[in-house]
């Protein structure tokens, strides 16, 4: 294990040196920025309008849309780690010494996860500053929203790391990630539609098709990372700590799944280029 | 060093590698010849657990590769015919990612000693996507000495390169085996295969047809040998009565000297001295002709196979 964690910590420090040198970190960090200070501008007019003296967590949910976008930054950007490095043929070549699937998965995960949390932190120095000008202040909503974030970016990195290891080209990953997140996304919001329908409105056969699809999405949930986000939000929004640690250990479990799944996807499709 | 035991690769209905069984022993040059396609690179990659094999077993240092995953893997170096380096990265930035995972000590002297030996020093610096095709051959052999490793494993490592790149992956493959690393290299280039050597497995449609010395390959495969003879004093009937020798296939005469084609069941060079001095001729030189290991390989892959196979050409 101590040799394996040598070999994780130095392709993890290759990956982040390659992550800290690119664009996309920044345009990440950038948009996450610029979505939440969208949001907070909006929270500020809102005060002023309607006089308001008292606001709960007024920082929450401009961070919770930062941390979607940094979220979504983790899955895209670990959706073509493995296929890239397969593309290029430099997986293979991480084979021909001692690097195994485990170490090479883990050395992926983890530098993902540094890199959601360099977003945080550029994303947490905009919201310091925003907190002073305005005088609005920090709550400690923010600490556990933050904390939470981190096993939301970990079951995001876990399924996009899942999905580059079925695939051995960026373009098929790429567009594998764009169907995948857009069919859960599609399903998320059919089920916000099914929830505002009233059933006694509805034929019987409407009724027995909203029934397939709510087991569908029940199976779902457990599938797509961004129940853990939803109800992420949800538990932190709602202060409430069962559910918030429950979200956690589903997280972990999920992520934790996930990565095993990926490891045995690497060893069956295999790590030379095509 | 490396033993393989009835080696099998199958692919839905391609049967890539059958029944291979081959020992690289310590301290040897091996060659692993064959045509592309062979199976080659298949048995490589299985060898470094890179494919997983159908049936057949894979000892490497007498160990099972997965009893030893790591251990096995830092005493090993590979250099591929197509080096896939990150591009991105300098040649230092590059070596150091490896010595790092090797775990190697005094890494930079490490990698500043393997460049000096490559020619490479000066551009340790630049991007290795500005590399030519021989430079990053050459990275590719100073990644896989980093660890000094026990065993080099090298699949057709001076394919692509030009003349004067294969001269020198050549001499540093001999240096290093001289350094008393073991050393297995695929390759297609006959000529190589044969200048370095020791021993030679040569493959054909996931085969083992072969392996052996180079010398007792040769002879397997002879099944005349051609000696040349250069005599004074030889007329005609001279010619003659040498042809109706019982142990001579033919005679042609090439620039001044004679060729001779005897049987390849024994050595036959002390007779034709003997028959020349019997007629009074004037023996000047005798010489056998050696077959070349491209002769052989010939041989073996077009019209051999059958005979190797079956085991009809035996020790």
């Amino acid at each position: 294990m101590s040799y394996r964690w040598t070999v994780i910590k130095s392709i993890m420090k290759r990956e982040a040196r390659s992550s800290f040198f690119s664009l996309g970190l920044y345009i990440a960090a950038t948009i996450a920025c610029l979505v939440s200070a969208f949001i907070f501008n909006t929270y500020i007019n809102t005060v002023e309008g309607n006089n308001i003296m008292v606001m709960a967590s007024p920082l929450n949910t401009p961070l919770f849309y930062a941390v979607i976008v940094a979220a979504l930054y983790a899955a895209i950007s670990s959706s073509t780690a493995l296929s890239r490095e397969k593309d290029r043929g430099t997986l293979e070549v991480l084979f021909y010494g001692p690097v195994d699937h485990l170490s090479v998965i883990l050395a992926k995960f983890f530098e993902d996860i540094i890199s959601f949390l360099i977003i945080m932190l550029l994303v947490t120095i905009y919201f310091a500053y925003a907190a002073i000008t305005t005088n609005l202040g920090f709550s400690i909503t923010y600490l556990y929203a933050i904390i939470l974030s981190i096993f939301i970016a970990s079951c995001m990195s876990s399924f996009g790391l899942w999905l580059s290891s079925l695939t051995a080209r960026i373009r098929t990953s790429i567009l594998l990630l764009i169907v995948v997140m857009g069919g859960l996304l599609g399903l998320q919001f059919l089920q916000n539609y099914i929830l505002t329908l009233k059933p006694e409105n509805l034929s019987l056969s409407m009724v027995y098709i909203m029934g397939i699809v709510s087991n569908i999405l029940r199976v779902i949930k457990w599938v797509s990372p961004f129940s853990y986000l939803t109800d992420g939000i949800n538990a932190v929004a709602l202060g409430s700590v069962s559910m918030y640690i429950e979200n956690m250990i589903g997280a972990i479990i999920y992520t934790v799944v996930l990565l095993t799944a990926t490891v045995y996807t690497l060893k069956w499709k295999g790590v030379r280029k095509l | 060093m490396i033993r393989t035991e009835n080696l099998c690769k199958k692919y839905e209905k391609v049967e890539a590698v059958k029944d291979l069984s081959i020992s690289v022993e310590p301290g040897e040059i091996y060659g692993f010849l064959g045509p592309n396609g062979a199976g080659k690179t298949t048995t490589i990659m299985m060898i470094l657990g890179i494919l997983k094999p159908t049936s057949g077993k894979i000892l490497v240092f007498n160990k099972d590769l997965y009893s030893d995953y790591f251990g096995i893997k830092r005493r090993v170096g590979v250099v591929s015919e197509v080096q896939y380096l990150y591009e991105d990265m300098t040649a230092y930035e590059y070596l150091s990612f490896f010595c790092d995972i090797y775990n190697v000590k005094n890494k930079k002297e490490k990698i500043e000693e393997l460049l000096h030996k490559v020619d490479l020093y000066d551009r340790k610096d630049d991007l290795l996507g500005h590399y030519s095709r021989g430079m990053q051959q050459k990275i590719g052999f100073v990644r896989a000495l980093l660890n000094d490793p026990e065993l080099l494993i090298l699949d057709e490592p001076v394919s692509g390169l030009d003349p004067t790149g294969i001269r020198e992956v050549r001499d540093l493959i001999l240096e290093e085996n001289q350094r008393g690393r073991t050393v297995f290299m695929s390759s297609h280039i006959l000529s190589e295969v044969e200048r370095i050597s020791h021993r030679v497995g040569i493959m054909n449609k996931g085969r083992l047809v072969a392996e052996d010395t180079m010398e007792n390959l040769r002879k397997k495969l002879s099944s005349e040998v051609e000696i040349e003879l250069e005599v004074d004093n030889f007329d005609v009937e001279a010619e003659k009565r040498l042809e109706s020798l019982s142990f001579v296939n033919s005679v042609t005469k090439e620039d001044g000297k004679y060729l001779v084609r005897v049987k390849a069941d024994k050595d036959y060079r002390g007779d034709l001295v003997n028959f020349v001095s019997a007629i009074g001729g004037n023996l000047k030189e005798i010489r056998k002709r050696e077959m070349s290991l491209e002769d052989a390989f010939i041989t073996i892959t077009e019209k051999n196979i059958s005979l190797f196979s079956s085991g009809e050409v035996s020790e």
